[in-house]
């Protein structure tokens, strides 16, 4: 008798716990119920248009020409293929060049190249159309003039889909960099000096070794990129490129029909489900166990003078071309609009955008910290399979998000209109859950991470001594964790800074942000000048967060 | 008999404290040498000096009298076991092994890969991955991919620090017997005196 009553009072000691996470999975999760749901409802009007290929009866074969529907498809998965061929040369390459070498300003370099992730993709491609602009005009001059009208339109085709492969990889490929140059540098020397002594060089040995070893981390960086590729609007439709998500846009939009809008959502689900499953593959089965023996790092090989400077160039290229390139014309922009600008509209911009992401800040914080600590305290299988369904949204895109919230308001009309009205309008309470589904991962990785290095006997002391689990969080466990919070808060209020298809769909309409100040400015006013001071702020903003977090890191590990 | 490894004055410091200062050896074809010393006395940075990873700030390195002081590592043709084994983890024992024969046509490759197998006992093992072997099963993987190209000298670091206690003395006679079998001279690293009297021909206690 008195076992069970213990039971019974353990089991409801756990019952908040279990209940926060339950809710926290079912709010991440029911997107995706949702979409599902929506599916199964009738088509609307212009689904037809979309879906249909199109006639053409000029066209010399008789086939019809694609969809739209097609269309947003093949730009998708154009985008996806290149940006997976360019950010792998890149991210690998510059992480094998720093990570194979040791060299007078290596660490230097390492930061430049992860640099280019302050700048949000939208005043990327900006600054690279604005860049570009008058080399493309003559070069297209010279292909009508020199070939036809038709292969000018062609060129004109190759010309952006190629700018947006570049302009998409230049802000991705850090993703790659870090998690290549890590798994690089946790790899112990032993196995690269083995390969050496058995008579391999450094190329084979890069080529056998480092890369298959490092294979999980590469893969995993590219599944980022990837998510963010599909998760792209600004850059797209500034560069006029048709993807899914702007797809999206357009079918709510242009065409005014959620349905229509969800539908392509769900096309774009399945595609996500593939990057993940591959993911899944390619990571292999095995997994590699690090050395038993606490075998040295590899710090890297003494090069020569010519290899040095060969690595300087293509680093400092890299750089450049990715960021220094960017950056100047942003600064250069910015300056041309300053002098006849009043700034005090900036500075609210600047104290409204960072209010917003403050609270959705503490919101995903509290999620973040709720999730891990339950795992912590009920280590049960379904406890934490809910919470992998609660980290689910970094791959739903937020163009999905948005339609889909747009969707539950109009159903919340019908039903309560009052709340409808609070969550979407009075408030951005729907943009906040919105921004939590979709940031929690961001929030949740270095939170987890840091609970794990705090050993359990600590809350066993902390019990013992009569103290509830509550107690227990606020005066052992979050103390512990100041260094994790920071980093999560700080990466989590750069990403809801430049954070845009969502806060486009959501945003009160009163109320703009940095991020969706900049792109009006930019897509639908073209002023580029006046947009590139709200850019200019965002990207000052994001290389303070970096820097933060790179402080952070190095006391880590110190 | 002839001279293997000579390496004469060999100094080197690390971090502005020398580790090795004058010091020289000579290995004789299939003689098995131990060096014996606490952590910290140079042992095994001479170990590395000789395969290659590290380069003296004096001294000469020679191998059946030619100089090979400055050859890079990967052209010296000398067989290192690491303290920790360092198998490929993402490779078959087979393949751990065949990754020093890249310079043979295919045929003298399998050939050769049996031969070792078969001298190390490992054939049942071939096709299975570093982490499903024991830890002498291990070690004499890594033994056999180092002997694999015929190197002119095995260079082993610890060998046995990483095993357990108890098998000990039965894998020491067996590395001894693999080492005489194939009739590679070799140079042991170790702090442990076991391993010098039940390995080594001969000891060389460095302080």
């Amino acid at each position: 008798m008195r076992h069970f009553t213990h039971k019974t009072f353990n089991k409801l000691r756990s019952l908040p716990w279990v209940l926060s996470v339950l809710v926290i999975a079912i709010l991440a999760a029911s997107p995706l119920f949702f979409i599902y749901k929506e599916v199964q409802q009738p088509t609307q009007e212009m689904w037809g248009f979309l879906a249909e290929e199109i006639e053409n009866p000029d066209s010399p074969t008789g086939e019809n020409d694609p969809s739209p529907l097609q269309n947003y498809v093949t730009g998708s998965l154009l985008m996806l293929a290149g940006v997976t061929v360019l950010t792998l040369i890149i991210g690998v390459g510059c992480a094998w060049l720093v990570s194979a070498f040791r060299f007078r300003g290596r660490a230097l370099l390492s930061v430049l190249l992860c640099l280019p992730m302050a700048i949000p993709t939208y005043v990327m491609a900006v600054m690279y159309n604005e860049l570009l602009m008058t080399s493309k005009y003559s070069l297209f001059i010279w292909v009508r003039e020199n070939y036809s009208p038709a292969a000018a339109a062609d060129f004109s085709i190759y010309w952006k889909f190629t700018l947006a492969i570049l302009v998409l990889s230049f802000s991705f490929y850090p993703y790659v960099f870090i998690a290549a140059r890590m798994a690089f540098k946790s790899q112990s020397a032993a196995y690269l000096e083995s390969s050496r002594v058995l008579g391999h060089g450094l190329g084979s040995t890069f080529l056998k070794i480092s890369l298959p070893l490092a294979r999980p981390g590469i893969i995993a960086g590219l599944t980022l990129t990837l998510l963010e590729t599909m998760n792209e609007f600004g850059a797209m439709k500034i560069l006029g490129i048709e993807t899914l998500t702007t797809g999206i846009f357009s079918a709510w939009l242009d065409f005014d029909e959620l349905n229509s809008a969800v539908r392509i959502s769900a096309i774009m689900m399945v595609l996500i489900f593939i990057i993940l499953l591959f993911e899944r593959l390619l990571r292999g089965r095995r997994k590699y166990h690090t050395h038993r023996s606490s075998a040295s790092d590899f710090h890297g090989l003494a090069p020569r003078k010519l290899t040095t400077a060969f690595i300087w160039t293509v680093c400092l290229g890299v750089s450049f071309v990715t960021f220094i390139l960017p950056v100047a014309k942003l600064v250069q922009q910015a300056a041309l609009a300053l002098p006849d600008r009043d700034l005090q509209p900036y500075l609210d911009l600047v104290l409204s955008s960072s209010w917003l992401a403050v609270r959705a800040c503490f919101v995903i914080i509290i999620a973040a910290i709720l999730l891990a600590y339950t795992v912590r305290i009920i280590p049960k299988w379904w406890i934490h399979l809910s919470a992998k369904i609660s980290l689910l949204g970094y791959a739903i895109p937020g163009a999905i998000l948005g339609v889909v919230l747009l969707s539950v308001k109009g159903s919340l009309h019908h039903s309560a209109d009052d709340l409808a009205q609070w969550i979407f309008h009075s408030t951005v309470t729907g943009l906040i859950i919105a921004y939590a589904i979709r940031f929690l991962a961001v929030g949740y990785n270095p939170i987890e991470a840091g609970f794990k290095k705090i050993n359990p006997h600590l809350d066993e002391a902390s019990g013992s001594l009569g103290k509830s689990r509550l107690t227990t969080l606020f005066r052992i466990h979050l103390p512990l964790l100041r260094h994790s919070f920071l980093a999560a808060i700080v990466v989590l209020f750069v990403d809801v800074m430049k954070e845009l298809p969502l806060t486009l769909i959501l945003g009160p309409s009163n109320n703009d942000t940095l991020a969706t100040k900049t792109y009006g400015l930019f897509a639908a006013e073209e002023r580029i000048p006046e947009g590139s001071i709200p850019a200019l702020i965002l990207v000052v903003t994001s290389l303070l967060g970096l820097l933060i977090i790179s402080t952070l890191l190095n006391k880590k590990r110190s | 008999m002839d001279t293997t490894l000579t390496a004469s004055n060999i100094s080197k410091s690390l971090g502005g404290k020398t580790v090795l200062d004058h010091f020289s050896l000579t290995l004789e074809e299939s003689e098995i040498i131990a060096l014996l010393g606490n952590s910290g006395c140079g042992k095994t940075t001479f170990l590395r000096i000789v395969a290659g990873l590290e380069t003296p700030d004096n001294g000469t390195i020679q191998i059946s009298g030619n100089d090979i002081t400055l050859q890079a590592a990967e052209k010296r043709n000398i067989g290192l076991v690491f303290q920790d084994f360092a198998l490929f983890p993402h490779m078959s024992v087979k393949k751990n092994i065949v990754y020093g024969l890249h310079g043979l046509a295919r045929s003298e490759r399998k050939a050769r890969v049996d031969e070792v197998l078969q001298l190390t006992g490992l054939e049942e093992v071939a096709e299975q991955y570093p982490h499903q072997l024991s830890g002498g099963q291990q070690q004499r993987v890594a033994l056999a991919r180092a002997l694999a190209p015929k190197p002119s000298l095995v260079l082993l670091d610890e060998p046995f620090s990483n095993l357990d206690a108890s098998r000990r003395d039965h894998l020491r006679k067996r590395v001894r017997e693999i080492l005489k079998e194939s009739h590679t001279p070799a140079i042991i690293v170790t702090h442990d005196q076991a391993d010098a009297d039940l390995v080594a021909d001969r000891v060389i206690t460095m302080s």
